[in-house]
This record gives C-alpha cells, structure tokens and sequence, in this order.
C-alpha cells in the first residue's frame, strides 16, 4: 500500500511541474495561436535568476524566488515584443513562428551556458528524510510543489473568470476581432498573456531547481512535457493543459511500476502519441475543437 | 570595357592574395619538430568535474616533457563531453582538420566507444585515460586506455557484496556503456558467487528523478544497493534516496570517486561506499594540480591521464610519430611505472592489471575505508 501512496505522490510531485508549464503553455496558445517553445526559457531563467540572488548574492530565498518569477514574465513578454509580434505582422505562418520559438529557446539557453557554466548548481537545501504524509515520504520541498500548484490554479481560475480583465482576456481568445470592437486593448492581452504563461513557467522552473538542481540544459524536458501535456488535456484550454499535466504525471509515474523504470519518458510520450491518434483534440477538447471548425 | 578591365584586376587581386597567402601558410622550418596530439575529455556537462582537472594533468605531464627539450609536442584540447555524440565530434574535428595521429582521450566510456570506429578507419590511435567499460576491450585495434577494465572492477565489487553477507542485492544503474558494464558483470559473478539479485533497475543519465526506482527498491526488499550513476545524476539520487528513507548498504563503482559528490551530499551521503583503482597522489602533485585548477582535490582519472601524458611525450619523443608507429610501441611498450601504477598493455589494448581499494563518503569528504579490496 505504501508503495502506491508512494507512487501517487510522486506523480502528483511530477504532474504539479507539468501542469504548471502547460497551463503557461496553453494561456499563451490561446492568444498567440502557436506553439511557443520559447516558453521553456522562462523556465530555465527563473531558476537561474532566483539561483543568483538566492545563493550568490545572498538574499533572502522568497525575494530570489520573486524575482526569478518577476524575470520570467519580462522575458516572455520581452520575445514577444521584439520576436513574434513583428512577425505575425508580417503574416508568418504558424511553423515560423514555432522554429523561430524554437531559435529563441536554444539561444537563451546558449546564453544561460556561456554565463552560468554547464556544471550542475543547488540551492544547497540540507538533505533530510522525508516526513510520511499517507504513506508516503515527502520532503518539505515536495510538499510545497503538491499544495502551491492547486493554489496557484485556483488563483488563476479567479482571474480568468471573476475579474473584467481575465473575463477580457477570454473573450479575446475567443475572438480577437470581436474583442476589438468591444474596445478590448488587444495589444495588452497579448502582452498579459505571455506574462503570466511565462511567470507560470518560471514558477515551474524554480520549484524543481530546488528538488532536483539546476542546470542550463533542463529546459528542454520541460518544454517536451509541458507541451505534451498541454496536449493531452486540450490545446488552448487552460483548465485541461492542467488535468492533462497531473495525468501524464500520474501515467508516468505508476507506470514505472510495471515496466523498468528507464521507460518512464517512453510512457508520457507513449501516451501522447495514443492521443494524438485517437483524440487529437486532447482529453477534453471535443467541444472546443466543435466550436472551431463549426 | 569597363567591366573587363575591372575584371581583370579583380584577377590580378585575387593572384596576389593567393601568393601572399601561400606564403604565409609555407612551412616554416622549425629547429625542434612538433608533434601535434588531440586530447578530449568533458570540460562541461556530466563528468566535468573529473574532465578538467585530468585534462590539465595531461597538460601539466606534456609542459614537463616539453621543458626537457626535444621533440614538442602541441596540445589540441576539444571538449567531448561524456557522449558518443559530442566526442565523435571533437574527434571529427581534431583528426580529420587539425591531422592529428594521435589523441590522448576520450576520457569516458561512451565517449570513446562513440569515435572509435572512426579512430580505427582512419587508422589513428584514441588512449583513454579513464573509460572503464568492458566493452572498450573490443572497441578496436587502435585503441588503448590507460585505466582498468570494468571487468576487474564490477567483479571486485561482486566479490566485497559477497564477502559482507549480502546476499540479495538490488542494481541501479544508468543507461549508458559504463553503468551497463558494470552492472552486467555485477550481476553475472554476483549470480554465479551464489548470489540473487531481488531487483535491477535503470535510469536515463539525464534524468534528475529517481524516486520511482527507489520506491521500486524498497519494495524488493533487497539486503544491499549496487548504483552506478555518473556525478550529477549521483548526486540527485542520493539525496533522493535519504529522503525517501532508504538506508540500504550502498556500493557503487569509481565513477563516485568524485569529491563533488561527496561534497553535494553532504552527511546525508555518510557510509556510502564504492570501488575505485587505489590512487596513491605523490607527494607534492596535488599542491602543482591546485596552482591550475585552483581546487586542492585530485579525483579519479588525473593520475591517468598525468601518465598518459608522461607515455606519450616518452614514445614521440622515441621516433613514434605516426598512428601505425605509435600504436606498435604502445603494444610492445614494456611496463612503465607511473604515479597510478604500473602501465602494460594486453593484446587489446587494456590494462594488464589493477589493484583497487574501497572509499567512503564522509561528511563531504571521499575517503579510504580499505586500502585493497
């Protein structure tokens, strides 16, 4: 029994992480309309920026932390200012903007290298046994990740339904041309949209500096199964990218437990490809996916 | 008109351009011959930490023999990383644009296994100064490692589970040629010592998460933990394994002669063991290593390469300057003492011998808990 509070915990561990990128990913999805890979360089510069402050500079670890996410949300709004949107002016197609995506990620982390070195860093937490929380052994760290996830969903739930500016962000992502001539700023929505998906990333990326280290490479599993996950739940659905992201880290992490445990990417992306060949539209895309093409 | 005359002095530019050029790449004539030498090891990445302390050993070994006089030899360093990827490229680089005939490196086993087909294509000859896998034995007539097999290592490390009364042991280890080495020939004379192994496990190298292998472990049951994992992984999975409460003996092999792991660690690593050659640092090595790497640790690998630096100043500097030549004098080389031990190599290219001893985790600190095993 202990085994598989173990195993639950561990994919709600991992599936918090994922969420957490894939919300950021289909926030942004739903406004920009393509895959932004670039996503995953919030992630890496978060915890970067909050390893600087934290451990080199000596500040208190919560103002590190904000300010790694504060530098997540700049830099996605940042590419996105310089980046895509004078390239979706230019009528780019989709595919370009996602290599160019792509192209920013890979430079951002080249740039994260030549800076920071490749050698591994920690937020040097002292190693301790985990406490048992239903059986299982968690340590503060993973604790923090399963309780701040729901939190932070649930506060970003608030925004996008309670508030006129996150009822406003919607309606722009339902119809860009219609919120135009509501007198919605667009322009601003666009730009809050890439903030907050990317704070969301940096989130993501600070929460597992600080379990399993960092390092300039550790963007790119991220992105894969953000995007994965993203897509499982529903692409541009926020609410689904989510469920999408504790089900591949469920998946993953009980299904280790019948396979060797080398496996355990396999499964996430076994599982993707089984969606994107019987439900393209994700888990809960069907009605979306209906709107669009009706 | 215009045009034509343009375009012959266009010509005429270009001719002289072409003739200074020529001029400045003529060979010059040199009173001492260089021998240029390839030399690949992580300098970033996994195993970096080994990487380049062993690559300024190499460096120190080579300006040492370059300082008696004679023939000179030219370092080409190129980061490998610890991949067949990455070193097959920098070896791509050094023998196919910089001509070199010989490299001293790749340092790791998937790293040498990765460039040593085209090694032997080409006929140039690869020494590594610590691939440890079994399966570098069969990698190639032109290549060498001056550090032992894994052969010798994972049988020991059958035999010292063995001996301390385990009986039913659990194998960790990564997805790579070093950890599947190791873990093979464990498994293969542990089993064939009397041994069961309750359960094997794997992990990919790059993956920071092992806690589903550890709550897998733990529910085998096992009496003691082999782990073989490269330095970042290592250190991830240790603290891991502390949270999650496992408290298994754990031996792992030489990779862990790492002092960032032990350092990393911490406390939490205390009484974690694992096999490693017997590096016996001479007196006063360690303080000409600091003045370079300005770290005063001399980790597994460095002694190697120092050596393998040392043989191939002493057999260039003997008239073995191309690939065939230096490859003869490697096999026919007769035992040469160096500061890890004594050098002879086998008709594939391995380590005769190797003598090894058991290390510990301590508080941060790697040290020696049985001088042999």
């Amino acid at each position: 029994m202990a085994v598989w509070a173990q195993l639950i915990m561990n994919g709600l561990i991992a599936g918090s992480i994922y969420a957490l990128m894939a919300a950021g990913f289909s926030l942004m999805f739903a406004l920009q309309r393509f895959m932004n890979i670039a996503h995953g360089s919030s992630y890496v510069v978060a915890a970067f920026i909050a390893y600087t402050f934290a451990v080199i500079l000596k500040f208190p670890m919560w103002i590190s932390f904000l300010i790694g996410i504060l530098a997540a949300a700049v830099l996605g709004i940042l590419i996105n200012l310089i980046i895509f949107q004078p390239l979706q002016k230019q009528k780019e197609k989709n595919n370009a903007l996602l290599l160019s995506s792509f192209g920013v990620f890979l430079l951002v982390e080249a740039i994260i290298l030549m800076v920071y070195g490749a050698d591994v860093k920690s937020f040097g937490l002292p190693v301790k046994v985990g406490m048992d929380v239903l059986g299982a052994k968690v340590t503060p760290v993973q604790l923090v990740i399963i309780c701040m996830a729901p939190v932070i969903f649930g506060l970003l739930a608030l925004f996008l339904y309670k508030t006129k500016t996150g009822v406003a962000l919607r309606a722009t992502a339902d119809n860009e041309t219609i919120a135009k001539t509501m007198g919605i700023n667009v322009r601003f929505m666009t730009y809050l949209t890439t903030g907050l998906g990317s704070a969301l990333g940096g989130v993501a990326g600070i929460l597992v500096a600080l379990e399993q280290n960092l390092e300039h490479s550790m963007g790119m599993m991220a992105v894969l199964k953000g995007l994965t996950a993203a897509i499982i739940g529903g692409i541009g659905n926020v609410p689904a990218a989510i469920l999408g992201g504790y089900l591949l880290g469920l998946a993953e992490n009980i299904g280790v437990w019948y396979v060797p445990s080398g496996y355990k990417d396999a499964i996430g992306f076994g599982v993707f490809i089984l969606f994107l060949l019987f439900r393209p539209q994700g888990f809960f895309g069907e009605k979306r996916r209906e709107e669009a093409s009706g | 008109m215009t045009y034509l005359t343009n375009r012959g002095d266009t010509v005429k530019k270009l001719a002289l351009l072409f003739v200074v050029f020529l001029v400045a790449c003529a060979p010059t004539e040199n009173k001492t011959d260089t021998v240029k030498v390839g030399v690949i090891a992580p300098l970033t990445g996994e195993l970096a930490s080994l990487g380049v302390p062993t690559k300024e050993a190499v460096v120190m070994a080579i300006e040492e023999e370059n300082a008696k006089g004679g023939t000179q030899i030219e370092l080409i360093v190129e980061d490998g990383k610890c991949n067949g990827r990455d070193a097959t490229t920098a070896a791509s680089k050094l023998l196919n644009i910089d001509g070199v005939e010989f490299l001293i490196g790749p340092l790791c086993s998937p790293s040498i296994l990765g460039m040593a087909p085209m090694a032997n294509d080409l006929g140039r000859v690869a020494v590594s100064m610590c691939a440890s896998a079994p399966a570098v034995t069969d990698a190639g007539d032109y290549i060498f490692r001056t550090y032992p097999s894994d052969a010798f290592q994972a049988k020991e490390i059958a035999e010292h589970l063995h001996e301390q009364g385990y009986r039913n042991i659990a194998i960790l280890s990564c997805l790579n040629e070093w950890c599947k080495g190791n873990h093979d020939v464990l498994k293969e004379n542990f089993e064939a010592l009397g041994g069961a192994v309750a359960i094997e496990e794997n992990f990919d190298g790059a993956s920071r998460d092992l806690r589903s292998q550890f709550g897998k472990i733990q529910e085998a049951t096992p009496d003691a933990l082999a782990f073989f994992g490269f330095t970042e992984s290592s250190i991830v999975g240790i603290k891991q394994m502390r949270e999650l409460g496992v408290e298994l003996y754990t031996l792992g092999g030489d990779a862990w002669n790492d002092p960032k792991i032990a350092q990393e660690v911490g406390e939490s690593g205390n009484g974690i063991q694992h096999i490693a050659p017997v590096i016996t640092t001479p007196e006063g090595f360690a303080e000409k290593l600091e003045a370079r790497t300005g770290s005063p640790d001399v980790p597994v690998c460095v002694l190697q390469g120092y050596d393998t630096g040392k043989i191939f100043a002493k057999l260039i500097k003997e008239g073995a300057t191309t690939a065939d030549a230096f490859r003869d004098a490697l096999y026919a080389m007769p035992e040469y003492q160096g500061i890890s031990g004594p050098i002879v190599f086998d008709e594939n290219g391995d380590l005769k011998n190797a003598v090894y001893a058991l290390y510990e985790y301590k508080d941060g600190d790697v040290i020696v808990a049985e001088e042999t095993v």
